[in-house]
């Protein structure tokens, strides 16, 4: 639960950190925008205004009053004033009436009191000052308000654009916020239910290739595996809990019966003998899945060598001979052209071993058992064929499970513990071998297939 | 069926035995049972223990845990070795891998038993490593009783009659002639004359076994050679 916080936290500042840099990018945005737009205006003023410069600098004196008096007398006089003073200072003609102060030749600020009316206004103002060769000095201005009318429109419209994108960020950010914060509940909420022990159910989805769409899509398959891993532990402790309990209840039954009824040493010592018996059927039973275990867990790379297959089949063979003449049945090895693989020898005689003791177990008698190392389509096989009843196709990759026995098997299944074949399948999983059943029309034919050897 | 007395060691000086396990329980079991078959026993917990009683005592064998606290039971193992220290050594482990064995027995060991293991298995493998140091001669010819095998020409016969053997069944005679009055379990017939470790199902030995000691009866002609002993394996002797 801390974690779900603390990611529901940490989800929450990364989308504040999105609005922080989306928001501060629209203001520089904004005032750049602004700060392009004034400094144009007054460029195209100046550029105006160092236009007359070069028009004024080599005008004569008379010349030079009678036009600024006709200028500063037009239509357009109050934007655009001009005058004409001596070296001085002193005012020769134009409608500024005053030298400003400021270098020569270069554009300045100034206001003036304006009378609009019956009111006095600032009127502001861009100047410059030309001196002329004749030793005047001319005063050229241009009326700014209007630039700076516009400035002040500017910078309003960008504020409200700014206030709108702001807060279409911050909505969009809070909708996104809290549409991934449900999302994330639910799958917290899910995630909770599965941690409880309902293995079934799977985080929700909406098919699409959102991020958390296709991160609940592997969970969701991992979970499939992981429901499956534990519904087959299940069944191998159940395989075990049943599997155990007969020689326990057993074992029980003769020692109650041997306290109960034993008189004399002897009766003891069967009673003894009888727990011993019992007792070593569980701890043969736990060997074995022990040691399916060990075969698993370590890749057991160190013992693997150069094996020849044929040589262990015929091992094999050799070994249950008499077991084979006892129950009426044949058993041949085909192929004589050696085989070889890298792998352990002792693990591959004992899956061999298990093949043909299970061939052995479910051939009726008079039946045919076949064994046969060769190379098929450059990979080494072994195989194990029986003209027993075979096995359902249905059920060839669950015979491979540890404990598994098949339904209709039950009546005439002989002795076993449902692991013989587990153990082929671990042996084969650290040969890199597949184990393949196939029909063998009639009865089962057991492959291993080393793939890649 | 003979009765586990059988297995009691004849009268003799008894073997001096090395038991090195840091586990309370198995190495009082060990202890017991060993002592009960006719060994002279010592115990120590310790790997260090172990290494210096190893080297300065005189023990027929050594029982070797393969995991100790203090000092892996394979150093110790190698560290005798190295100065020369020929004891025979079996080495006891949990881990049942066949690299482990592999492990052990290049490490200078001479037998592995995996736990947990029955006290008449560790037993009959002591008595072989005892058997195999003090007879390292390959005699050429064995005889027990009217039953004699040469190992050069694998020729058998008993009381003047020869006896037809398959080439496994030769040598599983060859092995119990070798240990002839000791009890041999399945798994050491089995990993001495098929060579391989890998847990045979046991009914498969005892019909090879069946087969020979009909065959060494002379089809039940002769007294039976061959004993089953009780949760154990089997013995070979002479009879009564």
């Amino acid at each position: 639960m801390q974690a779900n916080k603390r990611q529901t936290r940490m989800h929450f500042s990364s989308v504040t950190w999105l609005l922080a840099v989306f928001i501060s990018s629209a203001i520089v945005l904004f005032t750049l925008l602004y700060w392009v737009t004034h400094s144009y205006l007054l460029h195209e003023v100046d550029e105006r205004l160092l236009g007359e410069v070069a028009e004024f600098h080599s005008i004569g004196r008379a010349e030079a009053i009678a036009d600024i008096a006709a200028l500063s007398r037009r239509d357009v006089a109050s934007s655009r004033p001009y005058g004409v003073f001596d070296a001085d200072g002193t005012w020769l003609a134009g409608n500024i009436h005053t030298l400003p102060v400021a270098r020569h030749r270069k554009p300045f600020y100034y206001t003036q009191v304006m009378q609009d009316g019956h009111r006095a206004i600032d009127a502001h103002f861009r100047g410059i000052i030309v001196p002329t060769q004749s030793g005047l000095r001319i005063v050229v201005g241009h009326s700014i308000d209007e630039i700076i009318d516009f400035d002040r429109t500017l910078v309003k419209m960008l504020c409200v654009g700014l206030m709108l994108t702001i807060i279409l960020a911050v909505g969009c950010g809070a909708a996104l916020n809290a549409m991934s914060n449900r999302r994330i509940r639910a799958i917290s909420v899910t995630g909770r239910e599965i941690m409880a022990g309902q293995l079934n159910r799977r985080l929700p989805t909406r098919g699409t290739h959102h991020d958390l769409d296709r991160l609940a899509e592997i969970v969701n398959t991992m979970l499939d595996e992981i429901e499956r891993l534990v519904a087959e532990v299940r069944g191998v402790c159940a395989g075990i809990a049943h599997d155990l309990r007969t020689p326990m209840t057993h074992l029980r039954a003769g020692l109650e019966r041997a306290r109960r009824r034993s008189a004399s040493v002897d009766d003891y010592q069967t009673a003894v003998e009888a727990a011993i018996v019992q007792s070593d059927i569980v701890l043969n039973r736990f060997t074995a899945l022990l040691r399916i275990a060990e075969i698993e867990a370590d890749g057991r790379r160190a013992s693997f060598g150069e094996v020849s297959l044929s040589t262990v089949l015929r091992d094999v063979v050799d070994l249950y001979e008499p077991v084979a003449d006892d129950r009426g049945l044949s058993v041949t090895v085909l192929g004589h052209e050696p085989v070889q693989v890298t792998g352990d020898v002792d693990l591959l005689f004992g899956a061999v071993e298990n093949l043909l003791d299970n061939a052995l177990k479910f051939t009726p008698r008079g039946g045919m058992i076949t064994l046969e190392a060769t190379t098929e389509a450059g990979e080494p096989i072994v195989s194990v064929a029986d003209s027993g009843p075979g096995i359902e196709a249905g059920e060839r990759e669950a015979v491979l499970r540890p404990f598994y026995r098949s339904p209709n098997q039950q009546a005439h299944a002989p002795a076993g513990h449902g692991l013989g074949l587990s153990l082929v399948a671990a042996i084969a999983r650290v040969h890199d071998a597949d184990v393949e059943i196939h029909d063998n029309q009639p009865g089962c034919k057991m492959v291993l297939r080393f793939k890649g050897a | 069926m003979e009765s586990e007395a059988s297995i009691l060691r004849q009268p003799g000086p008894m073997p001096r035995i090395l038991v090195v396990e840091d586990d309370d329980p198995t190495r009082l079991e060990v202890t017991a049972a060993l002592e009960d078959y006719g060994f002279a026993v010592e115990s120590v917990a310790r790997g260090h223990t172990g290494l210096l009683r190893a080297l300065e005592g005189d023990f027929d064998a050594v029982v070797l845990d393969r995991m100790l606290p203090d000092v892996d039971g394979l150093s110790i193992l190698s560290t005798l070795r190295n100065v020369g220290k020929q004891t025979p050594v079996l080495i006891l482990s949990a881990l049942s891998a066949v690299d482990e064995r592999v492990r052990g027995l290049r490490a200078g060991g001479d037998d592995y038993l995996t736990k947990p293991f029955d006290s008449l298995e560790l037993t009959a493998r002591l008595n072989a490593l005892l058997r195999r140091r003090s007879s390292p001669v390959e005699a050429s010819a064995l005889s027990v009783g009217d039953l004699v095998l040469d190992t050069s020409t694998h020729h058998v016969e008993r009381a003047g009659e020869v006896i037809e053997l398959k080439p496994r069944e030769y040598q599983l005679l060859e092995y119990m002639m070798r240990h002839a009055g000791q009890p041999v379990t399945r798994a050491m017939l089995f990993e001495s004359v098929w060579n391989y470790h890998f847990n045979a199902q046991t009914n498969v030995i005892d019909m090879h076994i069946g087969q020979l000691r009909r065959k060494v009866s002379l089809n039940g002609r002769l007294s039976v050679m061959i004993h089953t002993v009780r949760n154990v394996g089997y013995i070979l002797h002479a009879g009564e």
